[in-house]
Formats: C-alpha cells, structure tokens, sequence
C-alpha cells in the first residue's frame, strides 16, 4: 500500500507535464484534425524565453512564466493565421509535413536565436525548492515541491480550460468544430479563429509544460514528452476532451513503477504496456465507438 | 526508298526499346553505377558517390513506404525503427555476434541480407495484425510507440547495439571464406539492388495486388464487398514495408559501417513521410526526387558551399522553409512539377512558332 502511493506521489510532476502538453495536442487534433509536431518546439521556445527572463533579467518567476506562455501563444497563433489556415483542406499527412517543416526550422533556429543563453548549458527555474517528508499510516513518505508546485499550476491551468471548453462561446465552438467542422461554418461559427485561438492556448499550456520540466535546457527537451502525449491521447479516447487527460495520469504511475523494476529499461516498458493497452482498447480507454456510415 | 523504311524500322525498334517500362530503371541504375565507378577512379569525389548510396539506401525506404501510404493508405511513423532494426541486425552478424562467440563464423553478406529480410517480415505480420485493429492517425500514432520501444532497445541494450555512443563495425562484410566487399562493390551492390527494387515495385503496383490496395485505400467496405481480403492486403502492405526498410537498414550497414540510436528517432520517419508525399506517393522517380531534396541535396551539394557550411543550422531551415513551401503551393509535388515545366516549355515552343509562322 506504500508502495502504490509512493508510486503516485512521484508521478505528480510527470501528470502536469503530460496533462499539459497532452490538452494542447488535443485541441489541435480535434480542430485542425491533425498530430501536431511542433507542438514540443514552440513550448521550448517559450521556455527559452521565460528562462531568460527569470534568470537573467531577474523578473519574478510567475511573470517570467507568463511572459513565456504570451510568447508561445502569439507563435502558435501566427502559425495557424499565416500558415495552417491556408492549407485547411490538405490531408492529415499533408499537414504532418508542415508541421514537420516548423519542427525542423525552430529546432535549428532556437540554439542560434539564443546563442547567448546555450552557451552556458542552464536548466530550466526551479519552480520550488526542497523536499516535504511526512508520515501516514506508520510509514514514511516524502513528495518533492517542485511536484507539487508544478501539479497545483497544472490542476488551476485544467480547470481554465475545461471551465473555458463548458461555458464561454470559444468552447462551444470547440466542440462544435470536433464534432463537424462543415456543419459548425453553417451554423456561422467562425471555425477560422476557434482554431487560431485553439493553437494559441496549446502553445501557451506547454511552454507551461516545459517550464515545470526542469532539465537542461535544449531543442529536445520536449521530444518523448510530446510522444507521450500522443499515447495518452490515444489511450484515453479521443471523443471527449477528458478521457485524454485519464491516459496522462495513466502513464507517469506505469513510468514510476516501471523505474522500481530497472530504471534504464523504463521508457520501454511503459510504451510496450500501453501499446497493449491501445491494442485491447482500440477505442481508448474512455472512448465511444465511432461508427461509420458507408 | 527502301533503305529510308529500314531505317524507320530501326529507329521504331529503338523507340519500342526505349519506351519499354524497365527502360527507365535500367538506365537509372546504370547511370548511377557510373557515377560510383566514376568517383573509385577519382574523377568524382568520394564523398558525393557516398551520400548518392545514402539517398538511394534511403529512397528504397521511402519506396516501400509508398505501398503504405500510396497504395493502401495506412499511416505510420514507425518507419525509422524499422529501418534501425535491420541496420543493427547487420552490425550483430557482422561484428558484435562473432566477437561474442555467438556466431562461429563471419557469415556471407548474402545470408546477413536474407535474415534481416526475414525479421523484418515478422516485425510487418505483428504491425499488420495491429493495423486491422486500429486506423487512420492513430494506426500512425501506434507505430511511432513502436519505433520508440525499438529506439529504446537500440539505445539501452549496450551489449548488443553499442548503446548511445554507436555501432562502428570495423571490416566490410565477407562474401564467402576470406574474401570482403570494398566501397565500390558496396556502392554497386546497393544500386543493383535499387534497380531491382524499382522493377518489383512498378509490376507489384501495376498487378492484382496494387490495384487491390488501391481500392483498399478508396474505402475497405467497398474493397471488401468486392471480395478483396483487408487482412491479406493490410499484411502485405506492412511485409513490403518493413522488409525494404530493413533491406535498407542492412544495406546502410554494409556501407557505412556505423549507426547510432539518434538517427532512428521521430524526425526520420516524418523525412521519409515527406519524401513520399513530394513524390506523389506512387511514382517512383518522384519518390527518388523528393528523397533527393529532403536528405540528399545537403550532403551532395549544399555541404560544399562555404558561407552554408559555416553556419550548418541554416542546412535544416532552409529544407523546413522549402517542405512548408511544396506542401501548400505546389500539393501534387513533384510530379506536378514535371507537369508544370512540361507546360512552360510547350507554350515557349508555340510562341516561338507564332513568331516564325504567325498566328494562323
């Protein structure tokens, strides 16, 4: 039993992260109907900015954050504006290629943009210091506050969004758009900016995402994140906006259980589990059955 | 009079030579074993004959690509592993097994060839069964979980894959007994191979099979109403794909003697995703040019220039300026392409002929 919940308060930290980044890849899915590569890259880049901010202009960290959240937002947003919107009838693989195209242009543009930073290899501000250690039920469990800092963002940050998706018109539209983007452009909902703003607000959550990582700082520090993301997208469903964010608390508990076992051979035990688990669920965990008319 | 019609027949004998489908591939074949033979005497440099074999070792994965995403229309991005696995299965024959004392004996470049293949194919049963199960985007998804249990293998099992610092083998692989392959057989060995390639795919695209992927692709109940089996097809399809990967990855073995994890991550599969779709998904030779622009033109040619050489990050923007470029104004790729200079040179053709002869 201590066990099991050790398991989970170390899995704290790897739930924002995932949860984060895995709503963010689920809007883009559901209205522009495509995985979105770039995703990783424009967080990183507004992770690049808030560290910048925090450590060497010496603004507070919550502002440092937001400024790098504002940044990746007005990225994210300039890509669908400029970018995605003119080619919104290609084929899902077509869109891959683009953005494949951005994750390539960022990924080299990033390390000389901020030559000056990378110079000195730093790591992402620690958004909390320190170790809380506490005793429940006669044994002895500790939880690191950065988990904890990063998990309260993160639920507040959710909590924005699903409010958001449930009640204010950008979130019907949302899911007015999921569910048939032709339909929705009838009905004089302005599919063109519920995307643009969908992008925007994916950016924005990762670079939150990727400022709670706290690893060295590179153009690759978002990479198996992102694949993550896209697992728990599938494993949990994809017919609601929910039923994804089940898959990321799935896979950080396999990921801390899976490094009890043998800490080099965890990553591949965990994509082997939910490998299997997608082939049991093919409809995700929580996912309806969709069917098809011929 | 006579003598005029004989050669008219000859000239239509040539034409009918020229104008036989295998034509193309064997003159593509033979101009790049010129190429190669050309650079072993010197006249070439050698590092242009070696980034030419990547591109093909590389084309010939974006050409079994083609079954999947061309011809029965399954996405996956598991491509990079596949090809990792057969270019790590070559290292173990050829040099980590017989240090091991696992294999007794250096085994012939053939038999490392055929076992490769032969894993490869079962890796493709495994992702076909998973493909009947799960479609579209998430049938890719799953695949890239794939790749990455296998990136995972080639960077942890140290023994084996050399773990992240790479597998250099240190001799070409034998042919039989004591006699070794060098560069130049290498380098021929994998344009003969591409030229096979090339005439298996184009029958297997124009046969039973292409057309039933074909329909596959347009919609599974259609196809299946019609009698076509998913099951035979969607299998097929992977087998074809996985085993030119790993024919690939085996071949990129011989001749470079080196691989590491990095360069079987994400980013492969979506370059070889992106070749593909340059090329139209189904032609061959657009397929080699859309290889061509996203991983060969840097090594062949960019590399050379100085002020681009200086600054390598600009290498990489330039191909991800010019694949968001293709991919929204120019959707056909590069078979559009070929069209569009067609066209150009026809309408220069009959402007020039109005201004000879007038506009009647």
């Amino acid at each position: 039993m201590d066990v099991v919940l050790q398991i989970i308060l170390n899995s704290f930290q790897s739930f924002a992260i995932y949860s984060l980044a895995t709503i963010g890849i689920v809007l883009i899915f559901r209205t522009s109907f495509t995985t979105n590569f770039a995703q990783g890259i424009i967080a990183v880049f507004g992770c690049y900015v808030s560290t910048n901010f925090a450590r060497y202009y010496g603004f507070p960290l919550p502002l440092a954050i937001l400024t790098g959240a504002a940044v990746a937002f007005v990225i994210g947003l300039c890509i669908d504006v400029f970018i995605i919107r003119r080619g919104h009838n290609l084929s899902p693989s077509q869109k891959q290629i683009i953005t494949m195209g951005l994750l390539l242009i960022m990924t080299n543009l990033i390390p000389v943009m901020f030559s000056f930073i990378t110079a000195m290899t730093p790591q992402t501000p620690n958004l909390a210091d320190g170790i809380i250690q506490f005793q429940l039920f006669g044994s002895n469990f500790q939880v690191t506050n950065q988990g904890l800092a990063a998990l309260s963002i993160a639920i507040v940050l959710l909590g924005i969004v699903f409010a958001a998706l449930k009640y204010t018109k950008w979130g019907l539209g949302v899911r007015a758009t999921a569910s048939n983007e032709v339909v929705s452009q009838m009905m004089g909902i302005n599919t063109k900016v519920i995307t643009a703003f969908s992008w925007a607000i994916a950016g924005a959550l990762a670079t939150v995402a990727a400022t709670s990582l706290g690893t060295v700082l590179g153009p690759n520090m978002m990479g198996k994140v992102q694949i993550y993301g896209f697992l728990a997208m599938v494993l949990g469903g994809v017919s609601s906006f929910f039923a994804p964010i089940i898959g990321t608390m799935i896979i950080p508990i396999f990921n801390s259980s899976a490094v009890i076992i043998s800490s080099t051979w965890a990553d591949a035990i965990v994509f082997l589990l939910v490998l299997v688990l997608i082939l049991a669920f093919p409809n995700g965990l929580f996912g309806k059955k969709t069917i098809k008319k011929v | 009079m006579i003598k005029t019609k004989v050669s008219h027949l000859k000239r239509d004998r040539l034409l009918a030579v020229t104008k036989h489908p295998y034509f193309a591939f064997l003159a593509f074949g033979a101009a790049m074993m010129i190429l190669m033979f050309l650079s072993s005497i010197g006249i070439l440099q050698y590092s242009f004959a070696a980034s030419l074999t990547f591109t093909l070792i590389y084309s010939m994965v974006a050409i079994g690509f083609s079954y999947l995403l061309g011809y029965a229309g399954l996405a996956s991005l598991g491509t990079a592993g596949f090809v990792g696995l057969g270019a790590y299965i070559a290292s173990f024959m050829m040099q980590t097994g017989v240090q091991q004392g696992i294999i007794p004996f250096e085994i012939p470049y053939v038999f490392i060839l055929i076992i490769a293949l032969l894993v490869s194919v079962g890796l493709g049963v495994v992702v076909g069964f998973i493909s009947l199960r799960i479609e579209g985007i998430f049938l890719a998804i799953v695949t890239l979980g794939l790749s990455e249990v296998l990136y995972q293998l080639f960077l942890n099992w140290i023994p084996i894959t050399g773990g992240p610092n790479g597998m250099t083998v240190l001799r070409f692989p034998v042919i039989f007994g004591d006699l070794r392959l060098d560069r130049l057989s290498m380098m021929l060995i994998v344009a003969a191979f591409m030229t096979l390639l090339l005439i298996l795919t184009y029958n297997l695209g124009k046969s039973q099979t292409g057309r039933a992927m074909l329909a596959m692709k347009n919609s599974t109940s259609a196809a299946q109403a019609m009698g076509i089996s998913l099951l035979k097809y969607r299998l097929l399809a992977f087998v074809l794909a996985t085993a030119y990967a790993g024919l690939a990855g085996a071949l990129l073995m011989g001749f470079s003697r080196y691989t590491d994890p990095y360069s079987w991550t994400l980013m492969f599969s979506l370059q070889i995703l992106a070749a593909c779709i340059f090329g139209g998904t189904r032609s061959l030779f657009g397929i080699i040019f859309g290889t061509f622009i996203v991983l060969g033109i840097v090594p062949m040619f960019l590399q050379n220039v100085e002020y681009l050489r200086n600054n390598s990050w600009l290498f990489n923007v330039i191909i991800g300026v010019v694949l968001i470029l293709i991919v929204l104004f120019y959707r056909g790729g590069v078979m559009q392409l070929f069209r569009d200079i067609r066209k150009f040179f026809t309408s220069i053709r009959r402007r020039l002929w109005v201004r000879k002869y007038g506009n009647d």
